[in-house]
């Protein structure tokens, strides 16, 4: 469903080092969740911005659903990503002006009526009912969380990026999150979630290593734990 | 959410940068608005100005000897009273004139006393120009006489002067001049010419440099010409001191304003430029989240011109109605002579209510568009 071969983006830091990813391959199927996990720094984000059409890699190919997602113009790229992918940014990013009712709703761009009741369900699947007319602002870190979990999930996309999703939250709300998450991927979804953390080792279908621990580098593969060569 | 309704939620969360941009914007508008209101007023109080200085040109007869025009004050050779006509009817004589007055001047002695009797006709003006009278006109029989003049023949406004054989009523005495204005009898033309036994004649043209043109366009010149093709029996001598006056008066306001309007477009636009900056920069990330999302350039960028637009049609609205009542209000104060008929110049308002907008949209616009082009993820790096 979605797959990247050889992705590179490297970054020149101030002191004239590299950080980024290098050659990373990895596939994520329809009804899988593969989690990525490494240290700190390791490249994680980067791997998952490049892999939602958000992020232009040095070399490589992205593909999902069998599209070049690099390949194609800006524009069938915003068009791919807003009808395929959702994504759970580390940082959250909602608009700060708009309540969590309608920071949910962004993720649907056509905003008809049955988004608005997709909208409504995963608010309160997760536990947002009584903040929906709260500002970002007024948040708990966990409340953006999942305010932003619930807008990537709304347009109904194929593919699920989430980045560290349950960082901020408390081992009964991330038991929340994985579970909601979890029937996303049961529902015929792929989930790619990038995490330091072994809490969500427990739901995912495969995991994969970073390799090491200097940057630049690419990412081996492991399925269920199970150290593998070379990429997917 | 629809597009405006995101507009004004914005424009609501980051009210402080959009009250700032709001008052550069309306202070800018306002200033240019009270500005050019101004100008229009100190432009016709020039003019009303330099008409009340009187008629700065005399069209006089070309074998007039200087030295003896000098002497006596006017001319002593005469044209045909026609002349006024034709030469208004000339081509490109009211392009720089007006107020073409036909007038018959000469020193006689009523009384024993020496009079400067000045026969003034009625005064030609250009087509659209309003018919008010330069200075004044004096009806038949009736007599205007110069301080020095009613005092040495005592008489006093109201009462008659016997003269030449004619009871003249003294309609008016004139206010002290200090200059051989008060020595002069105005009276009608036609008397002027029955008095003096001048039948259809007069010793010359009065005009008025009517300020349409700049110097460098040469009036006189122009002048000067269409005499020589339609009037070549004339000569025309300009009152220097008066020109020159009205000349500086007008380039005043005009350097003023061609200073100071630069100079508030300037101020404003970098206002409103640097706080349209800020507001992009500050956006970069929800740039970052509507592209992410999915959400086309287009749309997004929609979002900064639509608070663009509010913010310059507010801006323009706030602008215009204060600059036009600090106009109202300070023009009768800087002009009290022209200052009452200071009124809304809507031309100025129709150009302030399109382009206020538009530049407001052109300073957000540009920072906006370069964001929506970069990758999501570069735009979502806020640091
Ligand atoms: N735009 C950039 N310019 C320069 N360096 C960058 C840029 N983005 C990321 N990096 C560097 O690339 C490396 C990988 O960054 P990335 O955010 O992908 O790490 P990560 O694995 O997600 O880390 P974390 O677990 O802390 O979120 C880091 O060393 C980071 O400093
Ligand atoms: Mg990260």
């Amino acid at each position: 469903m979605i797959a990247c071969t050889g992705l590179t983006k490297v970054y020149r830091t101030r002191d004239g080092g590299e950080a980024g990813i290098r050659d990373v391959s990895m596939e994520a199927r329809g009804g899988e969740w593969v989690l990525v996990r490494g240290p700190s720094g390791c490249g994680k984000s980067t791997l998952l911005l490049a892999l939602g059409g958000m992020l232009r890699p040095d070399g490589g190919e992205v593909r999902l659903g069998g599209l070049d997602v690099y390949g194609m113009g800006p524009a069938e790229r915003a068009r791919l990503r807003a009808g395929s992918v959702g994504f759970v940014f580390q940082l959250f990013h909602l608009v700060p002006y708009l309540t969590v009712r309608e920071n949910v709703m962004c993720g649907a761009l056509d905003g008809g009526v049955a988004a608005r009741g997709r909208a409504e369900a995963l608010i309160e699947e997760l536990g947002l009912g009584g903040r929906r007319e709260a500002l970002p602002g007024t948040l708990s870190a966990g409340e953006k969380q999942r305010t932003a979990l619930a807008r990537a999930l709304v347009g109904g996309p194929m593919v699920l990026l989430a980045d560290e999703p349950t960082g901020n939250l408390d081992p009964g709300h991330s038991r929340v999150v994985y579970e909601r998450m979890a029937r996303f991927r049961k529902d015929g979804g792929a989930v790619v979630m990038v995490t330091h953390g072994a809490d969500a080792n427990g739901f995912a279908t495969r995991i994969v290593e970073a390799r090491g621990t200097g940057a630049p580098f690419g990412f081996g593969v492991a399925a269920n734990g199970t150290r593998h060569g070379g990429g997917l | 959410m629809s597009w405006h309704g995101l507009v004004l939620r914005e424009l609501r969360h980051r009210w402080a940068n959009a009250a700032l941009a709001v008052l550069g914007l309306s202070v800018g508008v306002g200033m240019l608005v009270t500005l050019q209101m101004l100008a229009t007023a100190a432009e016709r109080e020039t003019r009303r100005v330099a008409r009340d200085m009187g008629f700065n040109l005399r069209i006089i007869p070309r074998d007039t000897d200087i030295g003896r025009f000098h002497e006596l004050g006017h001319s002593d050779r005469t044209l045909p009273e026609e002349a006024s006509a034709r030469l208004a009817a000339g081509a490109g004589t009211f392009v720089s004139f007006n107020h073409l007055t036909p007038t018959l001047e000469r020193w006689t002695n009523v009384l024993g006393k020496d009079v400067l009797v000045t026969g003034l006709g009625a005064a030609i003006t250009g087509p659209g120009e309003k018919k008010s009278p330069m200075g004044f006109t004096v009806g038949n029989g009736n007599v205007q006489l110069g301080h020095a003049v009613a005092r040495r023949l005592g008489v006093k406004a109201g009462g008659t002067v016997e003269w030449m054989g004619r009871g003249m009523r003294v309609e008016k005495v004139l206010a002290e001049a200090g200059t051989v204005d008060d020595l002069r009898a105005y009276v009608s033309l036609a008397d002027a010419q029955s008095m003096l036994g001048l039948g259809g004649r007069i010793s010359e043209i009065r005009a008025i440099d009517c300020l349409c043109l700049t110097a460098d366009k040469d009036p006189l010149g122009q002048l000067r010409e269409a005499l020589a093709r339609v009037l070549p029996e004339a000569q025309v001598l300009q009152l220097r001191v008066m020109a020159d006056a009205r000349a500086k008066q007008r380039q005043a306001s005009e350097r003023f304003a061609a200073l100071a309007t630069p100079m508030v477009l300037l101020v404003a636009g970098a206002w409103t430029g640097v706080l349209a900056f800020l507001n992009v920069r500050e956006r970069r990330p929800e740039i970052g989240v509507w592209r992410a999302l999915g959400h086309g350039a287009g749309r997004v960028s929609a979002l900064f011109l639509g608070r663009a637009l509010v913010l310059g049609v507010a801006g323009a609205v706030v602008g215009a109605v204060l600059g036009t009542w600090a106009g109202l209000t300070w023009g009768p104060w800087m002009y009290p002579v022209t200052g009452g008929v200071i009124g809304v110049d809507w031309a100025l308002m129709a150009r302030v209510a399109w382009w206020t907008p538009a530049f407001a949209a052109m300073a957000s616009l540009v920072p906006a568009a370069l964001a929506v082009a970069q990758d999501p993820a570069e735009t979502l790096r806020t640091d």
